[in-house]
């Protein structure tokens, strides 16, 4: 279900991100990919409404081990009580809502903030005012840290096309859960496969996230100091 | 400059009778215009960029529907969302009036009145008025006014029109008219019926179903008027369009299975329009005009059930009306002064699948005046200003003011200022549609406090984002614009515009999510959003060199900036990025974002006429710069190459023969049309699908 990819244009970006000859240090800071990380699709369509459908249930994910923590396809209380409840995850999927694992979403330490800058540019989280999921203020909907709607946290809704497209020069600075390290995300893709925009087709799965992302597990700093 | 006042007082002074003179009694006094003012006045000295396209014209390039006409026009673009609509200025179809004779053609689709269904059958000239009229026709009119003004009937004849082309495009139209003149008395009636028909196309054979709809349209068109006596004069206009369209295409389901999709529109539009014109003395004229229409849209959509039977799927009806009542003085106190003054009321009621059981009603009460004064020889004024009561939005005061300058007798100098503003109309106000594949569910502001407490009784409810106090509220779309023109002839038979417009639009209304559902899934409502602006430049030559008789040529064009102004300081406050197609994000700048999407930089057409010893050869060329289509890296403006639709040149062509016919009545004569649109088959079956490709056709007028 989840892939770890390092591809060239990764590897590429990873080296211009950070000077790979300079003195070394002991966190690493390439970048990541997941792909596809599946957030509750639509499982029909409810019939008077004629909305999609699904379970409501969140996909948890650990930004350090780079893979799900608790899918949104288990369903048994007890192991989603489990999981949720503990500082394994660090952000979690529903939908196109982002929930990060702290203040009313979860136990850990977890804040986030979208920051208006490309994603190659993002240096630090040092000096970000990160906002606690419950706690923040949204033009619209919930006050999480990545407020939901299109055009106020992380995606466009484009409704031509009835296309989520993540925003550009958009990304989400996370601390972790265990409230020690920090991580800048880029979204790429809503959509299962990672398809070119336009060739996205009404019956394209959805509710894939494809992003990249740096992991500091022990700093704010997502380049390498000289 | 002074032919102006002169001209309306030769008609005034004429009464009715002058009125409804031969064209050729006001030719030498210029072409003749009646939308700019509301009131009869010379092209040349009216203060409004005004385009005028005459039914001669219209005929030699093989013009059917109002579409055709408008898009010879320089800077007006056709729009293919909803039918064809027509960018004035860079603003949207819903910004501009579109009238027959003075009184607007009902039933607009997501605000688009569809200009394929308005058929030229006794055409005598569309007359297009750029910049806002709304301080004389009041709501709709921001960017401006088309008028399809009908030809006067006067005396006997007749005239059969037929045209057969690609796509089984026919069309045949069947003319008679009759009339008479005895002293002060005189009437005239004529009635015409056009039908139309295309079997539609498909541009991807490929796949099942076609791209273009097959289409019938009946228009029938009746015109009476009758002169009582010198001073009274009576009319009568009726006309009614009967259209239906199908099209098959299909859909690829989210299982992957491929459905047919069979889909049915039928429309009927009808009017009624009675006025009763009196002239009380050599310096008042009076009018009174009634108006009635209606429009009804059903759409159909058929689909296999399980059993692969037929099953209608989507079934809505939309049925509008409209009721009328309109006074109008013209005064002209003096060679310099001239008033019009003017009041109505006007009801409109809508029914719909779409609308509730209470039907929506609006009514709208108004009063205008204009008054023109020509303090010198070189300078003309003309003022306005219009106040419409809507009973759901209330008052809205609309002024304008325009001038024009005549420094010599060669060159013409038009300035005008005026305000525009287009009520939320009953979609924006009053629907409530739920939309079984799209999964949301979307109210009209006056409907939205309800249908959310109905939503929160049920439990349904899950978030609501706006303030209470906000839910509901909507205001007009409301502009402040310029246009400037200057007309240059430096001799007999070349004309040389050249123009400046700004648009300042405000509270445009857009669809916003408004609340939630339990487990997801918006509820949209219509909110004031945003503010544009559209600017451009404007160039036209045209001649009709005497070197050459027969020959004219013209060409015009445009260039624009339509920019929504909150994504303008989003990219001058540097948060607005483009993501390239290799995945890198990049920080755009205002010099990245020229338009608004569906709108070109430039656009330019050119025309070549030739009508010499019986022949007419016409060719006509429209071009466009690319423009955005879509947004596909998220950022919500068109930037990325693959956005757009690329520039995009159109060559269209007809040649004519005229033939008297040997031996028969006097008068009687026989054109044969050959024509081409699209001679080059341009085709973008992907981006452009309402670009049919090539077209042929040719055609027999019989005129007695």
């Amino acid at each position: 279900m989840l892939r770890s990819l390092t591809l060239a244009a990764v590897a590429a970006l990873a080296l211009s991100a950070c000077d790979s000859n300079g003195p070394s240090t002991e966190v690493d800071l390439q970048v990541q990919v997941a792909a596809d990380v599946i957030a509750d699709p639509a499982d029909g369509r409810d019939p008077t409404t004629g909305r999609p459908t699904d379970s409501g249930r969140y996909t948890l994910y650990s930004l350090a081990d780079n893979e799900v923590v608790l899918s949104y396809a288990e369903t048994d209380p007890a192991v989603r009580q489990r999981d949720s409840a503990s500082t394994r995850w660090d952000i979690g999927f529903q939908g196109t809502t982002i929930v990060v694992n702290g203040g009313d979403s979860g136990p850990g330490a977890g804040a986030g903030l979208i920051v208006e800058e490309a994603f190659a540019d993002v240096t630090t989280a040092a000096g970000l005012a990160l906002r606690v999921d419950g706690q923040a203020s949204c033009p619209s909907g919930p006050g999480l840290a990545v407020c939901t709607g299109g055009g106020n946290g992380w995606y466009t809704y484009v409704p031509a096309q009835n296309l989520i497209l993540p925003t550009p020069g958009r990304t989400l600075v996370v601390r972790t859960a265990d409230g020690d390290g920090y991580a800048k995300i880029n979204f790429r893709s809503y959509y299962q496969g990672s398809p070119a925009e336009a060739d996205i087709t009404p019956t394209t799965p959805s509710r894939y996230y494809s992003f990249e992302y740096v992991l500091n597990a022990e700093g704010q700093a997502f380049v390498e100091s000289d | 400059m002074r032919s102006a006042l002169l001209a309306a007082l030769a008609v005034l002074a004429g009464g009715a009778h002058a009125q409804t003179a031969p064209a050729d009694t006001l030719r030498d006094l210029g072409r003749v215009v009646v939308t700019a003012t509301r009131s009869v006045e010379a092209l040349e000295d009216v203060a409004v960029p005004t385009t005028v396209v005459v039914a001669e014209q219209a005929e030699a390039d093989g013009a059917l529907r109002l579409s055709d006409v408008l898009e010879a026009i320089p800077g007006l673009d056709l729009t293919t969302d909803f039918g064809t609509g027509v960018q004035v200025q860079g603003l949207d179809p819903a910004y501009t009036l579109v009238l027959i004779d003075g009184q607007p053609i009902v039933g607009r689709s997501a605000g688009v009145l569809d200009l394929d269904r308005v058929s030229l059958a006794g055409l005598d000239r569309v007359e297009v008025v750029r910049g806002p009229s709304s301080s004389l026709y009041g709501s709709e009119a921001l960017a401006g006014v088309v008028n399809l003004v009908t030809r006067t009937p006067r005396e006997p004849g007749g005239r059969v029109r037929a045209r057969y082309g690609t796509h089984a495009t026919r069309a045949l139209t069947v003319e008679a008219e009759a009339g008479a003149e005895r002293g002060d008395r005189s009437w005239g009636a004529r009635f015409a019926l056009d039908r139309y028909g295309s079997d539609g196309y498909d541009l991807d054979p490929a796949t099942l179903g076609g791209t273009g709809p097959a289409t019938t349209e009946t228009t029938g068109d009746l015109r009476l008027r009758g002169a009582l006596s010198a001073r009274t004069d009576l009319r009568l206009g009726v006309r009614a369009t009967r259209g239906d369209e199908r099209l098959l295409y299909s859909f690829t389901d989210v299982n992957g299975a491929v459905d047919p999709i069979d889909e049915r529109a039928d429309r009927t539009d009808w009017s009624v329009h009675p006025e009763l014109r009196h002239r009380l003395s050599g310096r008042f004229a009076t009018r009174l005009t009634g108006y009635a229409a209606g429009y009804r849209l059903d759409t159909q959509v058929y689909e296999p059930d399980a059993a692969g039977a037929d099953s209608l799927t989507y079934d809505d009806t939309f049925d509008q009306r409209t009721l009328s009542v309109e006074g109008q003085v013209d005064a002209l106190w003096s060679t310099r002064h001239r008033t019009v003054f003017g009041a109505g009321t006007a009801r409109d009621a809508l029914s719909g699948v779409r609308y509730g059981a209470d039907a929506p009603r609006s009514e709208t009460v108004f009063a205008f005046a204009q008054h023109d004064w020509q303090p010198s020889r070189r300078l003309a004024l003309n003022a306005s200003a219009r106040l419409d009561h809507h009973s759901d939005v209330g008052a809205r005061l609309s002024p304008k003011l325009a001038a024009l300058l005549r420094p010599s007798g060669a060159v013409a100098v038009r300035l005008s200022v005026g305000s525009g503003f287009k009520a939320p109309d009953f979609r924006q106000r009053y629907l409530q549609f739920s939309n079984a594949v799209g999964g949301y569910t979307i109210f009209g502001a006056a409907r939205l406090a309800d249908g959310l407490e109905r939503l929160d009784a049920e439990g349904r409810l899950d978030a609501v984002y706006l303030d209470a106090s906000a839910l509901g509220a909507i205001r007009p779309e409301t502009s402040v614009s310029v246009n400037a023109e200057v007309e240059v002839q430096p001799t007999r038979g070349l004309r040389l515009t050249a123009g400046a417009f700004r648009n300042a639009v405000r509270d445009l209304i857009d669809v916003q999510p408004v609340a939630a559902f339990v487990g997801g899934g918006p509820v949209f409502s219509y909110v004031n959003l945003s503010r544009i602006r559209t600017e451009g430049l404007t160039a036209e030559v045209s001649a009709a060199p005497a070197a050459v008789p027969g020959l004219t040529v013209s060409a015009g064009y445009q260039f624009l900036r339509s920019r929504d102004l909150d994504v303008l300081d989003d990219l001058e406050a540097g948060v607005v990025f483009g993501r390239q197609p290799s995945g890198r994000d990049v920080r755009l700048t205002p010099g990245d974002y020229a338009n608004l999407f569906g709108r070109s930089t430039h656009t330019a057409t050119a025309r070549v006429g030739v009508r010499r010893a019986g022949w007419t050869l016409s060719v006509r060329s429209r071009l466009r710069s690319r423009y955005g289509l879509r947004d596909l890296d998220g950022n919500g403006l068109a930037n990325r190459d693959d956005e757009f639709v690329p520039a995009t040149a159109l060559v269209d062509a007809t040649v004519g023969r005229d033939l008297a016919l040997r031996g028969a009545l006097p008068g009687r004569r026989l054109r044969l049309q050959l024509g081409v649109d699209n001679a080059f088959g341009t085709t973008r079956p992907v981006l452009v699908p309402s670009l049919a490709g090539r077209r042929l056709y040719a055609s027999v007028d019989l005129s007695f």
